[in-house]
């Protein structure tokens, strides 16, 4: 069994009568990433702080394996003393943090700041900042990293940089917990998804499960090579005897057809089984974005369930 | 203790980097020469020049250097919790404590280094113009410096404790305004309309322990009254038999005064959540 680097047990945090973060847990192994998504207001940055010690639960416990001085930190919205220049604002942090100063040419370096390392940072980007942001988390070599919003303020090579070094990180078995909205650049890139919503955390696994568990259909695209064929191919399809499975669209050449999970198999195998020709099929996965989307309308709708109840 | 070095020296390279330390010297130097320059070259005065310009310091930084103190550190921790700096920092390796003490030393050398360089030049001229200053004119210059810095430090850590308390820096900024205004002018306006009031309840030694209520007036006690030649000049000669607590119980009530308002800055800045 893997080792924990962080445990968060049933955990709120409340402002008044507002509930910011509510009995939320989870647990996050050594090695492991972890990308907490949801709303604006969600409870995603508190939780961060409170993962941290930055600010205290009003009940639940929060516990972390690692020292102080082990921890990355990437807060939202990222600010600096504008004064200073990258360079200075590193060797600073990495002497709060008693971190080898020999490592602050290296991280400025590897975040591509180099260049610009002597520039006061109040000439720099947005996405310069980030990035200056990004490797002062790096300082030390955290064996866990918290990255709120890491992409904020980056082009998409930026982007594919910074989960380079992401990656590279987990492999070296760093655990990273961090937070977006670009749904799309998470796939492939966690293991694990956590969903938030109102402060509640509503769903946390793989990506795979999530897919499972959200019942819902993929799609499957088919291309038919004899246009001539196109009827005989769509009284073949209506055929398929599982009524989730059904055509919803059709261009003079192509299908889209709407398919559950369960029978996606089968179903594939059924066209593939058909006398008549086919040019290409594409199965399009569910995207985290379908089942994020899913997740908060069914979240959405039980709360209104509720207050029309009360 | 190491972290408290790293954020003073880092707040001292600040004031570097924004010039604040420049024009505070220079405004201190400016001062100083202005007011041993003008005590003029009269065989009367010439000799103890040195003890005319300590009064007249004294006098004028009552004013100033509380002003120069809050304004150099009522943003100290609001400021870079309103710019969002201060998020960072905390959640590096560093106890509340340490922040706050680094701010403060840091804070505490750009002073002294205005008040030494700036008041410098006070002996700097009266040395050039009259010679070199007798003994007791020397210490009482160098008591001048000792009091000033503590009582900037007493205004930094009043500061604090505003700045750990609002929430926005404008608040902070009129608070510490109000602050200096009551101790350089309210509570001594105070202090007259009673005993213009009830002059025969209070008598001397009375007033001198209300006074050790205002650190700017313990600052003027200490400067006016510590040294023969000073209370000559300063009129104050007599004083001393009067007075309820002598110039090292002041002391330690001074250095009291900057302790107590750090001492509660550091609870409002550990109940507080950024």
């Amino acid at each position: 069994m893997s080792e924990a680097a962080l445990v968060v047990d049933q955990v709120t945090k409340s402002y008044g009568d507002f509930n910011a973060v509510n009995n939320v847990s989870l647990s996050v192994n050594k090695g492991e990433a972890i990308a907490l998504l949801g709303h604006n207001g969600a409870g995603k940055t508190t939780l961060f702080k409170l993962a941290q010690g930055l600010i205290k639960p009003t009940s639940g416990t929060v516990s972390i394996t690692c020292k102080k001085s082990d921890i990355g930190y990437l807060p939202e919205n990222i600010s600096f003393y504008d004064q200073m220049s990258a360079e200075e604002t590193l060797v600073y942090y990495a002497r709060l943090k008693n971190a080898p100063l020999k490592q602050v040419n290296g991280i400025l370096e590897l975040v591509g700041l180099a260049p610009f390392q002597k520039r006061r940072i109040r000439t720099y980007s947005k996405g310069m900042r980030q990035r200056l942001g990004f490797a002062q988390a790096l300082l030390g070599n955290p064996s866990l990293l918290f990255l709120d919003e890491p992409t904020g303020g980056l082009d998409p090579v930026g982007r594919e940089e910074l989960f380079e070094i992401i990656n590279k990180l987990i492999c070296q078995g760093t655990s990273v917990v961090f937070s977006s909205h670009v749904l799309r650049e998470l796939e492939n890139k966690v293991e694990k998804i956590a969903i938030m919503h109102s402060g509640n955390l509503i769903a946390n696994d793989t990506l795979d499960n999530l897919r499972r568990q959200s019942n819902m259909p993929s799609h499957i695209n088919l291309k038919i090579s004899d246009k001539a064929q196109m009827a005989n191919w769509e009284i073949y399809l209506s055929s398929f005897a599982d009524s989730g499975t059904k055509i919803l669209n059709k261009s003079n050449d192509t299908f889209y057809i709407s398919c559950s999970d369960k029978v996606k198999k089968a179903f594939i195998l059924y066209i593939t089984a058909c006398d008549l020709s086919f040019e290409d099929i594409d199965v399009l996965p569910l995207s985290l974005a379908d089942i994020y989307i899913k997740m908060c309308q069914d979240q959405n709708s039980e709360q209104s369930t509720q207050k029309i109840a009360v | 203790m190491k972290n408290i070095f790293i954020i003073a020296n880092k707040e001292f390279k600040d004031s570097l980097r924004n010039k604040w330390i420049i024009f505070t010297t220079l405004l201190l130097a400016v001062l100083s020469i202005t007011l041993t320059l003008s005590i003029g070259s009269s065989s009367h005065l010439a000799a103890s020049s040195l003890s005319v310009a300590i009064v007249n310091l004294s006098s004028l930084s009552i004013y100033l250097i509380p002003l120069i103190a809050i304004l150099l550190s009522y943003d100290a921790i609001v400021g870079e919790s309103e710019r969002g700096t201060l998020l960072l920092l905390l959640s590096y390796p560093v106890s509340r404590l340490s922040i706050l003490s680094g701010k403060l030393l840091g804070h505490l050398c750009i002073l002294s280094f205005a008040i030494i360089v700036g008041f410098g030049c006070s002996v700097l001229i009266s040395t050039m113009l009259h010679g070199m200053p007798i003994m007791q004119d020397i210490l009482a210059f160098l008591q001048l410096i000792f009091s000033s810095i503590l009582l900037g430090g007493v205004f930094i850590s009043l500061s604090y404790m505003i700045s750990c308390f609002v929430k926005e820096r404008a608040t902070a900024a009129g608070i510490g305004l109000f602050v200096w205004l009551l101790f350089v002018l309210l509570f001594d306006l105070t202090l007259i309309m009673i005993l213009t009031n009830f002059e025969n309840i209070i008598d001397e030694k009375t007033l001198h322990i209300l006074m050790m209520f205002n650190p700017a007036d313990i600052y003027r006690i200490i400067n006016l009254t510590g040294f023969e030649n000073i209370r000559m000049f300063s009129g104050l000669n007599s004083v001393t038999e009067y007075m309820a607590l002598n110039i090292v119980q002041m002391y330690f009530i001074l250095i009291a005064w900057l302790c107590l308002p750090l001492v509660i800055a550091n609870i409002f800045f550990n109940k507080k959540e950024f």
